[in-house]
């Protein structure tokens, strides 16, 4: 085999891994795999959220410290998308999927107001959770019945992609829709 | 650079250098027979098979984390008590779990006492078996599940709002008068009804016992009796909670009681039967946060023959979220019978009442600064008040 053949091959082999290794960590949430329960007991999968953007953060039903500044800043977030005409979906993702089972789900969103169409409240398997707050960057853990866990309200583009985080200290939640067209691209209501 | 930009050139360093250890190795070995197009199939099923292999690592496979709490105190007396900055806990916690039905926890607690003294302590060190989702029977020395508070913040002072625990429901070793840990067995479990759950709990273990301070009278400090049951008594206790749902979804209300026989180290030896019967209410919900909890005592003397001796005590407690503002007030009063010797022997046996009122601000969700103000009057024994002001820098990690 001749040098030149040999280097030809070898740079051929590289280009193809290192594209794959960009394709892999691009992976977004979206593309984490498991069944999942929407709060109408349906099997759902993350995938078909691709094409529209959404606002997705994790939380659980029992919460009623950092999961209740989560929901108020969630509503906000409503409120700013319906001012800028934005069609966004708003998906919650238990922490706890054991006990906000769908009809736990449904009873919250009864009781918390949360009857708009484009809002869907998930649980999925324990591995699932885990990869998707591994993907969100949201740490949790139990402490006896507790489950402690991080702040993270992401809005994901269309190709499922984290475009922006809004953090615990970001008073003004608009931010999270920066640079989007008030006619943006994809997205049902 | 960001996080997700290290991990790409990182992942596409690697590459080459895997691509070039490769494309040797096929020099070497003549497998220049192969295609570019097979040789990058190849990669990719490798790439793939470690990337599957990574994502499907469980919790388990990640070692065993560890968690817990510490904070940072600051405080002022009007009573010539402590003043100036002090430490107050760092709290480890370790959940291990061997298969799927057998799980541990172990608390490991260093905390300055008010002397200034290092105290380490295993606050819990239990193993459990988890018959269902309904029933959990653990042993070793867990806290007492009475009532609602020292279960539902432990030693996280980061998790509870204010800064202090009501008084009389302190830790031992903190002035406590209602033995806070236990060692012994402890079954748990919640089960569905009606809408709601219904909680439970039922224990018992070694009797407690009160140590005094080189015998002196008034100067004791319940012990939980660790190494086993050195007066011979058990004790037993039972909780029983009403979880609801629907519109009243964070509502809790729950009975409990306990009964003990506790002797002192006193010559001749003080020996008490203990019991109690509480109730709580909790409301967590909408931002608020109202707790309540009435303990009833009737004492029986076993030593001294002075027949039973009625005493209470209770707090209230009630906090509103603003933002990321939580606001917070607390009244608590006891009425201990100092003719009942468990209360009289105890250092901080004595009838009070204190008002409490404070506000909170979460940093982050795992970082709070508090700033609380209380007035304490002791209404029995020694007759004083005194006012006080306490700063808490607390995160969980």
């Amino acid at each position: 085999m001749s040098t030149f053949k040999w280097l030809s091959s070898l740079r051929a082999a590289a280009a193809a891994l290192a594209l794959t290794c960009a394709a892999t960590s691009h992976a977004g949430v979206l593309d984490v795999p498991g069944a999942w329960r929407d709060d109408n007991g349906a099997s759902v999968s993350l995938a078909q959220w691709r094409g529209r953007y959404t606002v997705l953060t994790m939380s659980l039903g029992a919460c009623t410290k950092v999961c209740s500044v989560t929901l108020r800043r969630m509503q906000e977030l409503q409120a700013v998308a319906d001012q800028r005409h934005l069609a966004v979906d708003f998906l919650v993702i238990s922490l706890d999927p054991k006990s906000d089972t769908p009809e736990a789900w449904r009873e919250y969103r009864s009781e918390h107001g949360l009857a708009r169409g484009n809002w869907h409240f998930l649980g999925g398997s324990d591995a699932a959770t885990r990869r998707v707050a591994k993907q969100l960057g949201v740490s949790y853990w139990s402490y006896d019945e507790h489950v402690l866990h991080d702040f993270r309200i992401a809005l994901l583009g269309p190709d499922g992609a984290v475009r922006r985080s809004l953090k615990w200290a970001d008073d003004d939640p608009a931010i999270l829709f920066a640079g989007l067209g008030d006619a943006n691209e994809g997205g049902q209501r | 650079m960001s996080k997700h930009q290290v991990g790409v050139t990182a992942c596409a360093a690697n590459a080459v250098r895997l691509a070039a250890l490769l494309g040797g190795f096929a020099a070497s070995f003549g497998a220049y027979a192969l295609t570019d197009a097979e040789r990058i199939d190849r990669l990719e099923q490798q790439v793939s098979q470690l990337s599957a292999g990574t994502a499907e690592r469980s919790a388990a496979d990640e070692g065993l984390p560890l968690h817990g709490f510490m904070d940072v105190d600051a405080r002022a007396a009007n009573n010539g008590g402590l003043k100036g900055f002090g430490l107050g806990n760092v709290d480890f916690y370790l959940v291990p779990t061997v298969g799927e039905r057998i799980k541990g926890l172990i608390e490991l607690n260093f905390e300055v006492s008010d002397a200034g003294e290092l105290d380490t302590d295993v606050e819990r060190m239990q193993i459990g078996y988890v018959f269902s989702d309904a029933w959990t029977v653990w042993a070793g020395r867990y806290h007492s599940p009475w009532g609602y508070w020292n279960t539902a913040y432990h030693h996280g002072a980061q998790l509870q709002t204010s800064i202090t625990r009501p008084r009389f429901l302190e830790f031992e070793d903190r002035g406590g008068i209602i033995p806070a840990h236990s060692v012994g067995l402890w079954g748990t479990g919640a089960v569905r009804a009606g809408s709601g759950r219904i909680t439970y709990d039922l224990y018992t273990g070694n009797s407690q016992r009160i140590d005094l301070d080189a015998g002196a009278p008034g100067s004791g400090v319940l012990d939980p009796n660790l190494g086993s049951s050195t007066n011979h008594n058990a004790m037993a206790g039972f909780n029983l909670g009403y979880l609801f749902s629907g519109t009243s979804d964070g509502l809790k209300l729950g009975v409990h009681g306990y009964t003990a026989k506790i002797d002192d180290d006193a010559v001749p030896v003080d020996s008490t039967q203990v019991r109690f019967l509480g109730g709580y209410g909790v409301y967590l919900g909408n931002d608020w946060e109202i707790l309540a909890e009435y303990y009833r005592f009737n004492n029986q003397d076993l030593s001294g023959g002075s027949g039973t001796h009625p005493s209470w005590a209770g707090y209230a407690q009630i906090g509103k979220l603003i933002g990321r503002w939580t606001p917070y007030a607390r009244f608590e009063k006891t009425i201990l019978d100092q003719s009942d010797a468990y209360f009289a022997q105890q250092a901080s046996g004595q009838s009070y009442d204190r008002s409490v009122a404070g506000i909170r601000y979460d940093l982050d969700p795992r970082a709070a600064l508090k700033l609380e103000a209380n007035r304490t009057r002791l209404t029995d024994r020694q007759l004083s008040s005194f006012n006080e002001l306490r700063m808490q820098f607390a995160i969980r990690f």
